[in-house]
């Protein structure tokens, strides 16, 4: 580890720290339907979209209309993305005549980027058109997040209200997510990524003729092989700025290049990876404050973002140390740090970025549930590899998606009032409203659903050599990772891979669809349900007995009721695959 | 074409008018040529009911979820 990483990573902390604020004040002014100074544009926009669809901005919602809303609504785009998916080849915007997406992987993709998760078990620039990423997959990056913030809203509108029976409106809700605070944000940071060097065009892909030709020998279906000579390259182009932008600040993730955020043309330079980093965790930030400002404590607001801080820095920590260290299998080898020697593992990563930007990023995209990548996790030391997997684990609650993150440490806020109840034999509070049976019950729904989906398939997956073991490229701990990640990755929506499993199968495709789907929808139900009975209650003035949810104290107990959730539930799973292998590895062994 | 042509194939076991022009629009929908190759229409078929049957346990999973909270209230 060196001071300049240490500066970096703080630098861009304190970035985060300035702009949470500002931004969070501004969502809460947006969702409050107060007065903000892009009104004047945004405004008769909003009333014209009103209009044309027929919607009734005074028409507020029950929880569970807003929740079956929702999830029609997620239906029929999710039905559209397929079929756009399954007919590309007789759509425009084809220039490289890319065939029609095959059926599973079709719905794995329509699924991935309806959940917020864009799992990409394809190759972007050999198998989507510019039509199915632009008109599908950017559009999903927009509503994905902008429900992901209406229903962080609905859930604070829960917290803030007394005795009602509504939530707000989940159309007007996603509308102002998108046009007031997503649109504008994109626009203008999708301009910065040009001026960084981020292509932005539609034309057909170039060819470059090879300075050394290369001879690549292959081996076909039939198990003969063949030579051939290789003597130009196809470099890939595309509409790719304009979906950089949504893709982090919507921390949705999916590349438009399959290297992601480590190809030259989605981030070229140290200042865009600092914008795509920044761009993760902005609106995450912000929704902390958001809270504190709509439930009028904004104590407590920072409380939470005070814990999620501390778990984003000790994840840092953890990667960066793990990844800055030589490493014990070359022992014989010189790895100290130089001026042109990194000193620690290089291997997977980007020369421009470094082990401590590598790091760094790796623990931001893992700790929201974005899934940009900017380096390989799978070729992470085992425990720099830990700290993503561990950080999805725990429910995607450091930042977190936008509004996903939130919601989900609002789930665990509500566990720890309500241990922290039991511990003074009290019935607990939160925020002046009673934690009774029925919000525990759906907090432990939304709590038990993420174990139960990763371990399951992961089980499954396991048992079966022909359909779950025959895609994995590393055996042993290291193969147990990464299917592990996988389903960790899916059921988490995030969407990032510890790329040695082939994950582009017929069983892979189909569960781990299902997984995304589980892990979006079936805790966001819980999730509503909570908001609805909270709205319900009337609020209980504050009494020598009421844990106060504002305090280092609160934020300590927040910060174990998460760990220790995440530790109970993985560890034992985690001991087999990613700490085993580090055992193993200082034993003389890899994988 | 896979279905398609097999289901050309029994075509005299369709004594129906409704399964011929049923057929026919099959036909005309250029599409379904593709999507029909290599037994992928079933497929399609079983991806969006997948899909459909997904939604709606989530749906009935909400009702359910209201339900639990009224039978504590009344409880």
């Amino acid at each position: 580890m060196t001071a300049n990483g240490w500066f970096q990573v703080f630098f861009f902390f304190a970035l985060v720290l300035l702009c949470a604020k500002p931004l969070g004040v501004y969502m809460a002014h947006v969702f409050e339907r107060e007065h903000t100074w892009a009104d004047r544009i945004f405004r008769p926009i909003e009333r014209l979209i009103y209009r044309l669809t027929g919607i009734d901005e005074t028409h507020e919602m029950a929880w569970t209309e807003y929740a079956v809303v929702m999830l029609l609504f997620s239906l029929v785009t999710m039905l559209v993305t397929y079929a756009i998916e399954r007919l590309q080849q007789v759509l425009p915007l084809n220039p490289q005549h890319l065939a029609a997406v095959a059926p599973d992987l079709a719905l794995n993709t329509a699924a991935s980027f309806t959940t917020n998760t864009n799992w990409q078990a394809y190759v972007p620039e050999t198998t989507m058109s510019y039509l199915t990423q632009m008109v599908t997959l950017a559009y999903h990056n927009f509503f994905s997040a902008a429900i992901g913030i209406a229903l962080a809203v609905a859930l604070i509108r829960g917290i803030s209200r007394r005795e009602s029976k509504t939530l707000g409106n989940f159309w007007v809700d996603a509308t102002r997510a998108s046009l007031w605070v997503l649109l504008p944000g994109c626009l203008i940071y999708a301009l910065l990524l040009v001026s960084q060097g981020v292509v932005q065009n539609f034309r057909p892909y170039d060819q470059a003729k090879l300075v050394q030709p290369q001879t690549v020998t292959t081996t076909g279906t039939d198990g003969k092989t063949s030579t051939q000579t290789v003597t130009t390259q196809s470099i890939a182009q595309g509409p790719t700025a304009s979906q950089e932008a949504i893709k982090m600040l919507g921390t949705n993730g999916g590349g438009f290049f399959n290297a992601n955020s480590a190809h030259p043309f989605e981030n070229p330079t140290p200042l865009s990876n600092l914008m795509q980093m920044f761009s993760i965790f902005l609106i995450p930030a912000g929704l902390t404050v958001t809270l504190g400002r709509m439930t009028r404590s904004p104590k407590h607001g920072w409380a939470v973002f005070a814990a999620m801080a501390t778990l984003f820095l000790v994840g840092v920590f953890v990667a960066y140390y793990a990844e800055s260290q030589p490493n014990p299998l070359l022992h014989s080898v010189n790895q100290h740090v130089t001026a042109t020697q990194a000193g620690g593992n290089m291997e997977g990563k980007e020369v421009r970025f470094g082990i401590a930007n590598s790091a760094l990023f790796a623990t931001v995209t893992t700790d929201a549930s974005c899934g940009a990548v900017n380096s390989a996790h799978d070729s992470f030391m085992p425990l720099g590899g830990l700290v993503p997997m561990v950080n999805i684990m725990l429910g995607e609650v450091i930042f977190g998606g936008v509004g996903a993150g939130l919601y989900g440490v609002l789930i665990f806020v509500v566990l720890s009032v309500f241990i922290a109840g039991l511990m003074v034999g009290r019935t607990p509070e939160y925020l002046g409203k009673k934690i009774e049976s029925y919000d525990v019950k759906m907090a432990m729904l939304y709590v038990l659903i993420f174990p139960l989906s990763i371990l399951g398939f992961s089980a499954v997956s396991l048992m079966m050599p022909n359909l779950g073991l025959s895609a994995l490229t590393n055996t042993g701990p290291h193969g147990l990772s990464e299917i592990l990640y996988a389903y960790t990755s899916a059921t988490g929506n995030n969407g990032s891979a510890f790329a040695g499993l082939s994950a582009n199968t017929h069983w892979y495709n189909l569960s781990i669809s299902a997984a995304m789907l589980i892990g979006r929808f079936l805790m966001i139900v819980p999730m509503m349900a909570l908001a609805g009975n909270l709205a319900r209650k009337k609020m209980v003035p504050p009494s020598p007995g009421t844990f106060p949810v504002h305090t280092p104290l609160f934020t300590v107990l927040l910060v174990g009721v998460i760990l220790i959730v995440g530790a109970l539930t993985f560890f034992p799973a985690l001991s087999l695959g990613p700490i085993l292998e580090h055992l193993l590895m200082h034993a003389g062994k890899t994988f | 074409m896979v279905e398609i042509a097999s289901v050309c194939g029994h075509q005299d076991a369709l004594k129906g008018q409704i399964g011929r022009r049923l057929l026919e629009m099959l036909r005309c929908i250029r599409p379904f040529e593709y999507v029909g190759r290599g037994g992928r229409t079933m497929w399609d078929v079983g991806c969006v009911a997948a899909s459909v049957l997904f939604f709606a346990i989530a749906i009935g999973y909400t009702m359910g979820c209201e339900r639990l909270g009224t039978k504590e209230k009344q409880g």
